[in-house]
């Protein structure tokens, strides 16, 4: 349903909802603002972080009705709609008392982008996902819930990228068409000590993406043009059976969870894609190309996983977790592929080839980890270890070499915390991994990692917290000679009035980040891949309330000084809101976003934002 | 009669896991003084919820979590009654998926982070999904700084100017994998919205099929455009491809973005060098 009909669809509800429970017990809030935007810059770099326009906005609408008749809950919540934003979403929720629910949930994000600066400057995305869920939930007979639901997801929209042909580079659209629908039927104990659930699902996937020639010049000054793209693949999966059994226990000295998966896809795919360029604009000639395919793939899934927990005694606990993984995978296709160069005059010259793939892709993973733990009285410590294996085999074509690599991992982890009560508790860990055999290249061979946090509570409605880690990875230099490093650390300091009006605080982050990999360019010669991140935030953030004032905010700069790409940005937000009588909020907003890159400027943009909302809360 | 048996089975169980199931004080009894509090408790979503298993779990609630109350009766001062629900007081009813923080969450627990540090007690009103006390976003933000101040970083998952919420892809309960398609493989929770990514494909990218997203994406938010791990796409590439054509002249604009031709870096079900989507 388009967004304007859903829209409509939750007033209406609304209203109509409204007006029988009048009388009744129920709650709830509804807020718009109208937004205006002023930007300096490259607004399609703008769009690529946040996608902000201008227009209406519905910030929030709540609507909460309880009560002892035949319906004991009827709940929406929606936010989001409008041209301003570019996310909206809405629930719908209706509990009866006879014992059964229903639940309606509608989103959809949209996703913008489009960078001059960026190397992926000849793709720009315009698209939209849009996802829905229907759930009915019969929970009248106490030991077993039984629920039934039907998801959707969308994607539809335009990417506009280059396709390569005739050695040149030639501007395309594609029209998306994906869409994924699952039905659900799940089934839960509720009384039995151990809790069960079966999850059974069948979902179908299609895409019929079509491409269409945008009709802008060739990139890189070829005199040539493409005449035509057009395409009529189907790409489609029906009936992908995925079987979920889950099993959980909880009891005092004794908490576990297993967790067993099937899946089975099928994918077919089939049709023909056809592209012509005009040679001179036609007057040389054209050349044809159409490639039709009939592919399959067939992948099977059986996943299992298990957390075990024990309380030893009133000090000690063992946690044991382990997980494994099975998938194999079948891949083929035929090509039929025929390329004609034709003369203005009526001759041509056609070629025709077909070839048959193949592929196949299995893999197998396990890993297990054990951990103890004592506890003392206001601290503990614990230490365990972890093992790990992958295995995967795959021949991606059928002109590749097979290729079966096995990774084993061992590692261990120690940790203490001290929890004084309210006021400070404090966590230092410290993990190793050490693997063999390398999948790809960049995986390590070691990895080392240590974290600290530490949160106060001062007294006063004050809080000061503490954070950092180190994460450190290497592989030898015959690999890729990778070494990396990584230090995110950060202090956070807050005040609380007691009542909740008013609060004030500032949080410090610092990420240093820096890899460093050998490469070997396409000339044959040896390089490194450095980048390097030096990034720096800072936030500060309140609100208060004084009689019929309000104001809230926050500002962040944040600031990248490492080598590979430096940047400065800017964002703050500020709301002054007036309390008037019958529950309505007046309220004025300043948003503010600035992005500046060191190195360029065709994506840099400075971004003022104002509008009025109206609140009302009932 | 069989839902009926079930149901005196089921409250008799629910009773008999309440600690002080033998204490003889009842809502009623509280209500006498505390007129402001339990109705405002029986009506909201925990006691409605409660009333819903059984009547007389509602009526046991007061002393279901703050304990023995026949002293505080005759004697009522706030020395004698647990102002707050004593630990694992929310366990004697919620066993299941919903107390299983010990062995997902071991952290919180060796921290002192308990249910009432995110959920409501039921005793104000609460319009939020789980009686949430704010937002999950808020929530977590509390402890998980890091993380939250990614989120800031100019290529982020987010809901315009409102902050995507942490539950969307973690779950804190049980069974720590939100979806079925977490655990298909690496990165299944991003397919959950991302499901044109789930495969499988002809031609699969391994990387994706081995790793996950996470082997090229940053998943809270990264200074680097798509969220990627690098902000030349060729850097990214070159750092596994050691084997490239030697006609891609890395100097030329057309082959520093591998994704130029290479668009299918998902996997393409036509085309073995991805060429395609």
């Amino acid at each position: 349903m388009p967004r304007t009909k859903w829209f409509v669809f939750l007033v209406t509800v609304c209203v109509a909802a409204a007006s029988p429970l009048a009388a009744q017990d129920w709650s709830g809030a509804v807020g718009g603002a109208y937004l205006w935007q002023n930007v300096d810059g490259n607004e399609d770099s703008f769009r690529s972080q946040m996608n902000l326009e201008e227009g209406f906005l519905l910030e929030d609408l709540k609507m909460l009705y309880r009560g002892q008749g035949a319906i004991s809950e009827f709940k929406i919540d929606a936010w989001g709609f409008g041209d301003a934003n570019p996310a909206e979403a809405a629930k719908i929720g209706l509990e009866f008392g006879a014992g059964f629910s229903f639940y309606l949930d509608y989103d959809r994000r949209a996703s913008f982008f489009n960078l001059a600066g960026s190397d992926l400057a000849q793709r720009a995305d315009d698209w939209d996902i849009t996802r829905y869920r229907g759930a009915l939930v019969i929970d009248a007979w106490r030991p077993l819930e039984i629920s039934l639901s039907y998801r959707a997801v969308d994607r539809e929209g335009t990417v506009k990228r280059t396709l390569y042909g005739l050695n040149e580079q030639y501007p395309i659209g594609i029209d998306l068409d994906e869409t994924m629908s699952e039905m659900t039927l799940r089934l839960a104990t509720r009384t039995l000590p151990v809790r069960l659930e079966l999850e059974q699902s069948m979902a179908t996937y299609t895409r019929k993406n079509r491409p269409f020639a945008t009709g802008d010049e060739a990139i890189g000054g070829d005199p040539d043009e493409l005449g035509n793209i057009s395409s009529n693949v189907v790409e489609e999966m029906d009936s992908v059976p995925t079987t979920r059994f889950i099993a959980s226990y909880s009891g005092k000295n004794f908490e576990g969870v297993a967790s067993l998966l099937w899946r089975s896809a099928e994918l077919d795919v089939s049709g023909s894609e056809s592209q012509s360029y005009l040679i001179g604009g036609g007057d040389t000639g054209t050349w044809e190309m159409v490639d039709s395919a009939l592919g399959a793939a067939e992948q099977d899934t059986f996943a299992a996983a298990v957390s075990l927990g024990f309380k030893l005694g009133q000090r000690w606990t063992l946690r044991l977790s382990g997980d494994h993984r099975d998938g194999s995978s079948n891949s083929s296709i035929v090509t039929d592929r025929l390329s004609r160069v034709a003369s203005p005059l009526g001759s041509d010259v056609t070629w025709r080839t077909s070839f048959d793939d193949a592929g196949t892709f299995d893999f197998t993973d396990s890993r297990a980890r054990l951990t103890l733990e004592y506890q003392g009285n206001n601290w503990s410590v614990w230490g365990g270890g972890i093992s790990s294996s992958r295995d995967v085999n795959w021949q991606f074509s059928e002109d590749n070499d097979p290729y079966d690599v096995q990774r084993d991992g061992t590692g261990y982890l120690l940790g203490a915390a001290w929890n004084a009560g309210e006021k400070i508790d404090l966590t230092l860990e410290f993990d190793r991994g050490d693997f063999d055999e390398y999948i790809f290249r960049v995986q390590p061979e070691t990895v080392d990692r240590a974290t600290l946090k530490v949160r106060t509570r001062l007294g006063g409605g004050w809080r000061l917290d503490l954070h950092g880690r180190h994460v450190k990875s290497e592989n030898p230099d015959d690999v890729a000679g990778l070494d990396t490093k990584a230090t995110p650390y950060g202090i956070a300091c807050s005040w609380t009035s007691g009542d909740g009006s008013s609060s004030v605080g500032i949080d410090l982050e610092q990420y240093s980040f820096k890899t460093d990999t050998g490469v070997m360019l396409p000339s044959g010669g040896l390089d490194r891949s450095i980048y390097e991140l030096d990034l720096a935030t800072a936030t500060l953030y309140g609100h208060t309330r004084s009689g019929i004032f309000g104001v809230s905010g926050s500002l962040t700069y944040l600031t990248d000084d490492g080598d590979s790409f430096p940047v400065d940005a800017w964002n703050g937000r500020l709301r002054l809101t007036l309390y008037g009588g019958s529950s309505l909020e007046y309220s004025a907003l300043v948003q503010y976003w600035s992005y500046d890159e060191v190195q360029f400027d065709l994506d840099d943009f400075d971004v003022l934002r104002y509008g009025l909302a109206v609140n009302w809360r009932f | 009669m069989t839902r009926h048996l079930f149901l005196a089975v089921a409250a008799a169980l629910a009773l008999a896991s309440v600690a002080v199931a033998q204490e003889p004080v009842t809502m009623e009894t509280c209500e006498m003084c505390h007129d402001d509090v339990a109705p405002v408790f029986a009506a909201g979503p925990h006691g409605r919820a409660m009333a819903m298993v059984d009547t007389a779990i509602l009526d046991r609630s007061c002393v279901g979590c703050h304990g023995p109350a026949t002293e505080h009766i005759d004697d009522p001062t706030t020395e004698n009654i647990n102002r707050v629900p004593a630990p694992g007081a929310c366990l004697s009813c919620h066993p299941g998926q919903e107390g299983m923080t010990d062995i997902s969450t071991p952290a919180h627990v060796r921290n002192g982070v308990a249910c009432l540090d995110c959920h409501g007690t039921g005793h104000s009103e609460l319009k939020t999904d789980h009686m949430l006390t704010s937002a999950p976003h808020k929530l977590c933000a509390e402890c998980h700084l890091s993380e939250s101040g990614s989120f800031q970083m100019p290529y982020a998952h987010r809901d315009g100017t409102r902050p995507f919420e942490c539950t969307n892809c973690h779950s804190l309960h049980g069974d720590n994998r939100q979806g079925r398609l977490a655990m298909i493989g690496s990165g299944g929770v991003c397919l959950d919205c991302h499901t044109e990514k789930t495969g499988p494909f002809v031609y699969p990218h391994p990387p994706q099929q081995v790793n996950g997203c996470i082997n090229c994406h940053v998943p809270h938010g990264s200074p680097n455009p798509k969220m990627l791990t690098r902000h030349r796409v060729a850097a990214l590439c070159l750092e596994c491809h050691t084997n490239v054509p030697s006609f891609h002249d890395v100097s030329r604009p057309r082959y520093q973005s591998c994704q130029n031709c290479h668009a299918a870096i998902h996997g393409s079900n036509r085309d073995s060098r991805l060429f395609e989507e």
